[in-house]
């Protein structure tokens, strides 16, 4: 005699009509609140800072020696850099050359110079300053090979703008999160309008892993210590599911106060990302990747959220879950050298 | 009875009812691992099948595993325990080769080399419930096969029969390229559940179906409006939706946050590298459907 | 043995040079097929089962056909043949046989290989097999013996390449019938290389004549030792055998005897309770039944003989 343990609920079409119907209607999208627009300041010296350009205020500090505000606006550019750039010291890291991670595998050593790094990821009322003055029109901003690219970097209307904004705006229940739906080249390109850069991807990890020369070797896996705690950041485990402010999981900081650099959103690097598997193959994309750092809220494998896994992403992928962070160089120079990645 | 056989006792298969020997551990028809039998004898409800169909290279190992994983790690409002050591194989699996950056191998068509998964799952919310659940990991292959020509595998047409509720995985990204491949094996797979349904004309199927568009991270609009990209890039499926089954949702999902490629100079193929995980959409159709059971 | 008068054939040639070119007296089946005049080229039908992408499809499947195929042994092809991963050794010269009576009358002989990497690239080689259909009367002309006609398709792979694309209709397969030898399938005639092998010889040679299913474990040199069980059967039995060598026991596959280099856990997991007698080369065999003893000392005597003759 068979067994037929398998027991199927004799349906109820009027009612799992129902229950479909009830459930879409249920499925509401999500409370958005249009960010008002800015009322500039007619002073572009005044704009600038209003505009949070506070890189760019020093860096062409010459350009406006005669303005009267100039000292004043140079004062509060300094002061909010201060307040929103931390200092990461020299140091040196290891970036691993294979996509999988095991000891003897080649690596490559780059030194870091000191640079100030972005406290935080730039957020949505950050990035919507960069649209409102023109950023998305302003050619010089941009790679002249992505300018024929400019016109899809369309909002879920058809605005210009962030993949997820509407009608140019962002939300403005969520203006303190990253922003996100940005391809590198608009992440670079609201870092160049603001006189800032990206940072690349060594310094990016000598950020999170804290490699500074002393003589006790420190090598962090993760800011905070070399064990998992996911009450310091979000990724997956932390049963989120989506973005935060940029100012939560204080004590997921870094020694010097930079937030968030495991978690939330995996952010753009300027590096190209290299990588070859097990049998030396290189690892390609279907077009240029750039190495992205960090983990997001829905990474899965904590260990890709740690400070020394590389990743890369297609450089126009406009994700729910990538965003940017910014550096400003210590002096001019340093902003070449950075480019550079050695041999 | 042959000299080595031993007297036959009630140890019945659940998937197809054939009659097997004591000590056997697969059946002797369908391949199915004996032990569930004893480990649904055990428990005090009755376990519901939910079948993960798709063509072959659609990803069912991938989210398979990967939403076992999550179920057991409390995902949203669920607990899920694996019944029997065979229920984590597939996860163990998938997980490792994941984590590693490589995809899983692939799901030969021999039903004896089929991964099983037995779960209890705890539904916290909206009331809480414990559902057991029955969950084979098929080849693609077999699956096309048993369309092309019903009963070349018996075991999915049982599979079927029993099948509490189904979760048909498209791949999104090539029906996105324009290839029509997605739409017509769904269409063909749902029609063979149509027709072993034998319903009338004005009779409609009303298994719970979701309908699961994959690698949507290649197609992005997928996950603004699932309904309206398979409206547009799978008409056939859509139209075959509308008029045959009651009770189906579309869904989009991804594991894969980025994907890359290894190639070597004179190589005629190339290996694809997950090179992150980035999990979108991957609770959602299991939900849908225990919603429904 | 059986209620009928039995032909017995006459004992194997000695090894030497003359043995490569001896003809061998193959007993005559009843009922006349020995009237059938010898011909050179035998036409049969052909198909060729693997994993590739095309418009139509993706993955294992029946990729070509000669048009004498039925449906229903387009099914059964499909339900037996092997798919990802079924070949024992999983290094890319690896080689496995089948063979089996099909429902529909005809004998299927497959050549089983590894074919390059597996298609969407997940890890591990592509299995190919390429088979072809069988008359009882065509099967007859090789004197049922599989392992020949696989020895056949070996060399048409190894010299044609296999067939990685669909093609919707391939030609008949003409198989050049060649004059009886021992061991001309597997590379020239090597008698069993110890009386523990010829042992195990006549166990699998026991198991097929008797119905019993038998997988056997340890074997190195399978298609050399199933052809020899093979020659120690009638005619007649081997048109109804279902064998594999080099390929992973898979229920599915239904085969009376799998031959394996090795045993592992997970054969032993699936045969479990299954009526299925595992059995590993190394231990001892064991004994053959009653009614195939004459056989057994007639092996045995030429055995001894050539011991007392000379080197082998």
């Amino acid at each position: 005699m068979a067994l037929r343990l398998f027991s199927r609920r004799q349906p109820d079409p009027a009612a799992q009509r129902a229950r479909t119907v009830a459930k879409r209607a249920a499925r509401k999208p999500e409370p958005y609140e249009p960010a008002e627009p800015l009322v500039l300041e007619k002073d572009p010296l005044q704009r600038h800072i209003q505009l949070e350009r506070y890189g760019h205020v020093v860096r062409n500090r010459q350009q406006w020696v005669d303005h009267p505000l100039i000292e004043s606006a140079f004062q509060a550019a300094i002061e909010e850099i201060d307040a929103h750039f931390a200092l990461v010291p020299e140091g040196f890291v290891s970036l691993s050359q294979t996509i999988v991670d095991a000891p003897g595998l080649p690596e490559l050593d780059i030194e870091t110079d000191a640079f100030l790094l972005g406290r935080t990821c730039v957020t949505n009322g950050q990035f919507q300053k960069f649209l409102d003055n023109g950023g998305y029109e302003d050619l010089d901003l941009w790679p002249q090979d992505i300018w024929p690219h400019l016109i899809d970097l369309k909002d879920q209307t058809g605005h210009t703008g962030p993949r997820f904004w509407r009608e140019g705006r962002h939300n403005k229940l969520i203006s303190d999160h990253p922003v996100v739906g940005v391809s590198y080249y608009e992440a670079a390109a609201y870092a160049k309008w603001a006189g800032y850069r990206l940072p690349t991807g060594a310094e990016w990890q000598m950020a999170a892993s804290w490699r500074i020369r002393s003589s006790a070797h420190v090598l962090r896996r993760y800011p905070w210590g070399d064990a998992l705690d996911i009450s310091r950041c979000n990724i997956w485990a932390s049963n989120i599911g989506h973005t935060v402010p940029v100012t939560e999981y204080e004590s997921g900081a870094a020694p010097n106060g930079v937030h968030q650099l495991i978690g939330n959103v995996w952010e753009w690097t300027s590096f190209d990302f290299t990588a070859i598997d097990e049998l030396a193959r290189t690892v390609v994309g279907d077009m240029l990747l750039k190495e992205v750092r960090g983990g997001a809220f829905d990474t899965y494998f904590p260990a890709q959220a740690a400070s020394t896994f590389r990743t890369g992403l297609a450089s126009l992928t406009r994700a729910h879950n990538v965003g940017f962070r910014c550096v400003l160089d210590l002096t001019p120079s340093d902003a070449a050298d950075a480019e550079r990645r050695p041999e | 009875m042959t000299t080595y056989a031993e007297a036959a006792v009630e140890n019945s298969c659940l998937i197809c009812g054939a009659r097997n020997l004591v000590g056997a551990m697969v059946c002797c028809d369908c391949q199915a691992p004996l032990a569930i039998v004893h480990d649904v004898a055990a428990q005090e409800r009755d376990p519901q099948i939910v079948t993960i169909l798709g063509e072959s290279n659609v990803g069912k190992t991938v989210y398979l595993g990967f939403l076992l994983d999550m179920l057991t790690q409390r995902a949203a409002d669920y607990e899920a325990i694996p019944k029997g050591a065979y229920s984590v194989d597939l996860q163990q699996n998938v997980i490792s080769h994941m984590a590693r950056r490589t995809f899983p191998p692939k799901t030969a068509m021999e039903a004896n080399s089929w991964y099983w998964a037995y779960y209890q799952i705890y539904q916290r919310k909206p009331a809480p419930k414990w559902i057991d659940l029955l969950m084979p990991d098929m080849a693609g292959e077999s699956l096309a096969a048993e369309v092309s020509t019903p009963n070349t595998f018996k075991v999915i047409r049982s599979l079927l029969k029993l099948s509490a509720g189904t979760l048909l995985l498209v791949d999104a990204a090539m029906a996105a390229n324009g290839s029509t491949q997605p739409d017509f094996f769904a269409v063909k797979m749902l029609s063979y559940i149509d027709s072993m349904h034998q319903a009338k004309r004005d009779e409609r199927v009303q298994t719970p179906t979701a309908i699961v568009l994959c690698k949507a991270d290649h197609c992005p609009e997928c996950f603004d409006h699932p309904r309206r990209f398979a409206q547009a890039n799978l008409n056939r499926l859509w139209n075959l939706c509308e008029n045959r089954f009651s009770n189906v949702e579309f869904f989009a999902t991804s594991v894969v946050g980025s994907l890359g490629y290894a190639t070597a100079p004179g190589e005629d193929y190339v290996t694809p590298i997950p090179l992150h995980t980035a999990l979108q959409g991957v609770l959602e159709p299991f939900q849908w459907v225990t919603d429904q059971l | 043995m059986g209620d009928r008068p039995v032909v017995v054939a006459e004992p194997p040639p000695l090894p030497g040079p003359a043995a490569s070119h001896a003809v061998q007296a193959e007993p005559a089946p009843a009922g006349g097929v020995a009237d059938r005049p010898l011909r050179d080229v035998i036409q049969c039908d052909q198909a060729v089962f693997t994993s590739v992408h095309s418009q139509m499809g993706e993955g294992y499947r029946l990729i070509a056909i000669s048009p004498g195929l039925r449906p229903d042994e387009k099914v059964e092809i499909t339900q037996r043949s092997p798919s990802h991963d079924s070949l024992c050794d999983s290094g890319p010269h690896a080689v496995g046989m089948l063979a089996y009576a099909m429902a529909s009358g005809r004998y299927c002989v497959a050549y089983c290989s590894h074919a390059g990497r597996e298609h969407t690239a997940r890890g591990g080689q592509r299995v190919y097999t390429h088979m072809v259909l069988l008359t009882p009367a065509d099967f007859t002309a090789f004197q049922n013996n599989p392992v020949r006609i696989h020895a056949l398709l070996a060399d048409l792979v190894s010299r044609q390449g296999p067939m990685l694309k669909v093609v919707p209709r391939v030609e008949r397969l003409g198989l050049p019938v060649m004059k009886p030898s021992w061991g001309k399938g597997c590379g020239g005639f090597r008698p069993p290389a110890s009386q523990a092998e010829a042992e195990w010889i006549w166990s699998m040679a026991d198991a097929l004549q008797s119905g019993r299913r038998l997988v056997l474990a340890g074997v190195r040199e399978p298609l050399r030792l199933l052809e020899w069980a093979v020659l120690c059967l009638k005619l007649r039995v081997r048109r109804g055998m279902d064998v594999s060598a080099g390929l992973k026991y898979a229920p599915g596959r239904r085969m009376q005897l799998v031959l394996l280099p090795k045993e592992d856990a997970q054969t032993q997991r699936l045969i479990a309770g299954q009526d299925v007698e595992l059995r590993r080369v190394g231990q001892p065999a064991p004994p053959p039944l009653p009614g195939f003893l004459p056989w057994a000392n007639l092996l045995r005597a030429w055995y001894a003989q050539r011991e007392v003759i000379g080197p082998r």
